[in-house]
């Protein structure tokens, strides 16, 4: 356990001092800076369109910086032979890949509260009402990063480029929205395509329970429903973990 | 072992996805539908897929509302009185397509409680096409009372469509009762203040056109602030020269 700590908090400095992760912030707070041409616009839609795009922003540059980090993890370190270094030492190779996992949903945890924070103070200053479902929007958003990390580092261990496991991981990410559009052609489908679309479900990320952002009115799932969807994001990583240890384990560089 | 608790993890979210289903109560509308094909665009269905619903919806209201506040030659009305200058609400241009812009947002972003009410306001009551606004509102409504919430929501639609009803069934200056319930809510647009203010007026009822168009002189739009100011100017020489004359 504590080789899993060390190498998260390797991880989360070394990805800390990245310019790609300063970038992403900077990136954020221009999307944000461009919201106040709503400015002109009923106080309503104003307001709606700052958490909206702002929220969007927040969660798509998190995505990215997310992907960024678990292909350099899982495929570049690799192909660089900088791998070496840190398996050399007393770290069992699913500890390493923990640990490297677990400092970079860190980071991103780091990077949703501080954009999230950038962006409650303008919706403050813009006399925008927050209520929890606001808040409980960036846990979600959290939590599909989490889970989009996790089937990237695997992606990328089985990749044989680095294009493939951004276009990949990148697929996946939009599969995992698009699961919960289909629902109201299920009627219309066939049986066997149906069962597809339910396998689809259990092997792709389903992010339709999980975007918050995208309801904030709450009025997407009952109360009893957020537990089971918290532990269904957490059961998952940890799926995809422990299939991206065994196949590290069986990695050779 | 690893192996086996990936299997066993993912037999858990299996299960948990299965448990947090059964509350999840939303279900989207299609992107695209025939009721508003002429207006229908790709880009809607990429922000979709990237699971921007919400952003997509502001996007195409942002659309309706420049679609609305410009003047579109191949849209003139035939024996239009109004200069081209005076812009929308003057039965200078028709705008066909206000009711599948509207339409297009609303499917999008069920929760858009604003862009229903504010354009089925404009189609009602400027527009003078009651059938589409209750044709709108209806749609939202019933999408809603289909969720079978626990609690009520759109509840300012059923409100419009009962101000709308009554407008066609008898007349706009029927229908203030239920606007005056509409415009004590803070998202209320201007325009809706506007039109009962304007009732008001032409009803002489002046006490009441005052109160209502005093709401719209901290408007963000400069029409509505002009028009307000003008309208409250009239109605203070009219009491005055009416003072006179007493």
């Amino acid at each position: 356990m504590k080789a899993v700590y060390n190498v998260a908090k390797y991880t989360l400095l070394e990805n800390a001092r990245s310019k790609s992760f300063s970038l992403s912030v900077v990136f954020i707070a221009l999307v944000f800076v461009s919201a106040f041409i709503f400015a002109k616009l009923s106080e309503v839609v104003e307001i709606r369109a700052i958490q909206d795009i702002g929220m969007g922003a927040v969660q798509f540059f998190s995505f990215l910086t997310a992907l960024f980090f678990a292909v350099k993890v899982a495929f570049v370190e690799g192909q660089n032979k900088t791998i070496y270094l840190p398996l050399t030492r007393p770290v069992k190779r699913s500890e390493y890949i923990f640990g490297r996992y677990l400092g970079i949903i860190l980071s991103a945890a780091l990077e949703i509260a501080a954009m999230g924070m950038l962006l409650t103070i303008l919706l403050y200053l813009k006399q925008a009402e927050f209520d929890g479902f606001y808040f409980l929007s960036y846990f979600f958003i959290f939590l599909k990063i989490m889970m989009i990390t996790a089937v990237t580092i695997l992606i990328s261990l089985a990749s044989t480029s680095q294009a493939s496991a951004f276009i990949f991981s990148f697929l996946v990410w939009i599969t995992g929205h698009s699961l919960g559009e289909v629902e109201f052609l299920l009627d219309e489908m066939s049986p066997a395509m149906v069962t597809m679309v339910r396998i689809f479900k259990w092997i792709f990320p389903n992010y339709t329970l999980l975007n918050l952002a995208d309801y904030t009115a709450g009025r997407f799932m009952a109360a009893a429903g957020y537990l089971p969807a918290v532990l269904y994001a957490v059961f998952y990583v940890f799926a995809v973990m422990w299939l991206a240890a065994a196949v590290f384990e069986k990695k050779e560089f | 072992m690893k192996l086996a608790l990936s299997a066993v993890f993912f037999i858990a979210s299996v299960l948990m996805q299965a448990q947090a289903g059964k509350h999840f109560t939303f279900r989207n509308t299609p992107v695209f539908s025939k009721d508003f094909s002429e207006v229908a665009r790709y880009s809607d269905f990429w922000l979709v897929l990237f699971g921007h619903r919400r952003i997509a919806a502001d996007i195409v209201f942002i659309q309706t509302l420049q679609y609305y506040g410009s003047i579109h030659e191949d849209e003139i009305s035939a024996g239009a009185k109004a200069e081209r200058r005076e812009g929308f609400g003057t039965g200078l241009v028709r705008y066909d397509k206000l009711f599948s812009y509207a339409l297009r947002t609303a499917r999008l972003d069920r929760n858009f409680e604003y862009a229903v009410t504010f354009t089925a306001a404009a189609l009602a009551w400027v527009q003078k096409r009651e059938n589409e606004a209750i044709a709108l509102l209806t749609d939202a409504i019933d999408y809603w009372d289909g969720q079978k919430m626990t609690v009520p929501v759109f509840y300012q639609s059923s409100l419009y469509l009962s101000a709308i009803a009554v407008t066609k069934e008898k007349g706009i200056a029927e229908a203030t009762e239920y606007m005056e319930k509409a415009v004590t809510y803070p998202d209320c647009p201007d325009m809706v203040k506007n039109i009962l203010g304007e009732i008001y007026f032409r009803a002489k009822d002046y006490k009441n056109a005052v109160r209502v168009l005093e709401m719209n002189l901290d408007s963000r739009e400069p029409n509505y602030r002009r028009k307000a100011i003008e309208k409250l100017e009239k109605i203070h020489e009219l009491l005055i020269s009416g003072q006179q004359r007493s």
